[in-house]
């Protein structure tokens, strides 16, 4: 556990010569790659998310790539398309894959997207196969989506339905950086010019190799229904939440906690795990009522109220 | 193997907390029968029944303390156990390498963990003085009838309290029974004057307490002559079978020949 601990230390400590700050973002993000999984990133404009995954990717040897959603994306320019191909003078059809054959793929402002383009990504992100014409193609893995979206300039865009949004395991929450943060990237990147190299921490087969010993850490049964207590209490409270959270998030929680208690070094699950992984779960998976809404609560607000409630 | 080993420790745990219960629970167990012994002595009720409070106690508390869940009694010790003795014993039969390392782990911490901690000796030892000073107070209540002083004192203390009211006082009636009133002595005891022997009545009276002796009133009996004890009524006379009439010449007769066997 301890050798895993110091390859994970290593992989912040490598990120950080490229991002600066965003600590918890990387944290989070190692762990929905670690539980096999997809996350949701919520930030403004410039605030490295595209650097810190494009980082990530490098550190892992994973293959990178980028999908700028726009509103006139077509699924095939996601998953690719057949095109006619002369050699010899023979012509034949031969699938070009799109950019969704990747290991890691940023899908930025994917509320821009439409429905259609959205539905043909999120189908990958489920079944990890693509289907073009009358063919299956499976997706190399590991292979995890990197959704963004803007919460601002909401103009033209398709929200993620409820539905969709369950898909991702975590809704990371991208912030901005502190003063002395600021600073220094101002240092770094107005001064010089940045092409630093990093070295690799992982490969594929560790990569796997983690994932399966993400779901062989135990937890407690007092904290496992613990877990089943705080996702059932968002379905018991019509005064704060509309719609509550589903059975798909106390499976996703009880994952991200033993993912959680990998990268810190330990070999069981905490109560500790349990609800700082509580937000990121929980956030995209719950509705406030206008109520809440009214008086100005977050959906954060009302995860650390049920946080409090349940013992 | 490390499942064994692990299942072993899990034992040793639950095993070393059952004993330290179950002392705990003899030890105040005894305290509290020695109390209830005290009181009821004191009164001069039936000691016996202090041990159906004490044997409550015990059972209830043994009850109570083997339910208690003895790994979190072990974790909030030693922190460094946090979390990790209940996720082990929760998956103890998970055979996989992050679970191997947790119980391992546990295995190497728990060399640290140390039996006494658990046994608060001040507590213990206050107990076992507080029983020696119990146990002498019993022999010495026994040795110097405390019981019966206190009742004498209470009985003291109502005549007072009677006197002060203006109620008139009965000879021979103690302050308790004058409480619970002479009706009520008969009520109980039933009529003063029951014994019949042969053609006299004797009187007698039932004292509802203070039928023990008090050897503080037992004194070396009075040196007596014989003569003086000895009934006049009774005296020796030799038997009528005794007194037949046997004539003189047979008498001589009889005489001489006991004399001549003396003779020779």
């Amino acid at each position: 556990m301890m050798k895993n601990k110091e390859m994970f230390d290593s992989l912040y400590k490598e990120v950080g010569k490229i991002v600066v700050g965003q600590k918890s973002v990387v944290e989070q993000i190692l762990i929905t790659i670690l539980c096999d999984a997809n996350a949701l990133l919520e930030g403004y404009p410039g605030l490295a998310k595209t650097l810190a995954i494009r980082t990530m990717a490098k550190l892992m040897d994973l293959k990178f790539s980028r999908i700028q959603n726009t509103p006139d994306l077509m699924p095939s320019d996601i998953t690719g398309t057949y095109i006619i191909e002369e050699t010899s003078g023979k012509r034949n059809f031969k699938f070009q894959p799109g950019p969704i054959f990747a290991n890691i793929v940023l899908a930025d402002e994917i509320n821009r997207a439409t429905p259609k383009t959205q539905s043909a990504m999120l189908e990958a992100m489920q079944e990890k196969q693509v289907t073009v014409g009358n063919k299956t193609f499976q997706l190399d893995r590991p292979f995890f989506v990197l959704a963004t979206q803007n919460p601002i300039e909401q103009e033209g865009t398709y929200p993620l339905p409820e539905a969709q949004a369950d898909r991702f395991l975590l809704k990371i929450r991208v912030g901005y950086p502190t003063y002395d943060e600021e600073v220094e990237i101002v240092d770094k990147y107005a001064f010089q010019s940045i092409e630093k190299k990093v070295k690799l921490i992982f490969n594929k087969n560790e990569i796997m190799h983690m994932q399966d010993l993400v779901r062989q850490v135990p937890i407690a049964n007092d904290l496992k229904k613990r877990v089943v207590s705080i996702v059932a209490e968002t379905r018991k409270n019509p005064n704060l939440i509309e719609y509550g959270a589903s059975p798909r998030a106390s499976i996703g929680l009880v994952l991200a906690s033993k993912a959680r208690a990998l990268v810190k070094g330990r070999n069981y699950v905490s109560k500790d795990d349990i609800d700082t992984m509580a937000y990121p779960i929980l956030r995209h998976r719950i509705i406030l009522n206008f109520e809440a809404e009214r008086k100005g609560m977050s959906t954060d607000d009302a995860i650390k109220e049920i946080i409090s409630k349940v013992r | 193997m490390k499942m064994k080993k692990f299942k072993k420790v899990l034992k040793e745990i639950n095993f070393t907390f059952n004993n330290i219960i179950l002392f705990n629970s003899f030890l105040n167990a005894f305290l509290i029968f020695l109390i209830i012994y005290i009181i009821l002595s004191l009164f001069n009720f039936y000691q016996r029944y202090a041990l159906v409070p004490a044997g409550l106690y015990f059972v209830i508390n043994l009850y109570r303390g083997i339910r208690e869940k003895h790994l979190i009694t072990v974790e909030k010790k030693y922190p460094f156990l946090n979390e990790k003795l209940r996720t082990a014993r929760d998956n103890i039969r998970m055979e996989n390498p992050v679970v191997d390392s947790l119980k391992l782990d546990i295995m190497r911490d728990m060399k640290r963990v140390e039996v006494s901690s658990f046994i608060n000796q001040k507590n213990i030892s206050y107990k076992t003085l507080l029983s020696i000073i119990l146990c002498f107070l019993i022999i010495f209540s026994a040795q110097f009838d405390i019981s019966h002083n206190i009742k004498n004192a209470a009985d003291n203390t109502l005549d007072f309290i009677y006197g002060l009211a203006g109620n008139n006082t009965n000879e021979g009636e103690s302050g308790l029974e004058r409480m619970a009133g002479s009706g009520a002595t008969e009520s109980i005891f039933g009529n003063a004057q029951i014994a019949q022997m042969g053609d006299e009545n004797i009187d007698m009276v039932i004292k509802q307490s203070g039928y023990e002796i008090n050897l503080d009133e037992v004194k070396e009996p009075e040196r007596r002559e014989f003569e003086e004890l000895f009934p006049d009524e009774v005296f020796v006379a030799t038997a009528d079978v005794y007194e037949e009439e046997i004539k003189e010449e047979q008498q001589e007769l009889v005489k001489a020949y006991f004399l001549k066997l003396a003779e020779s």
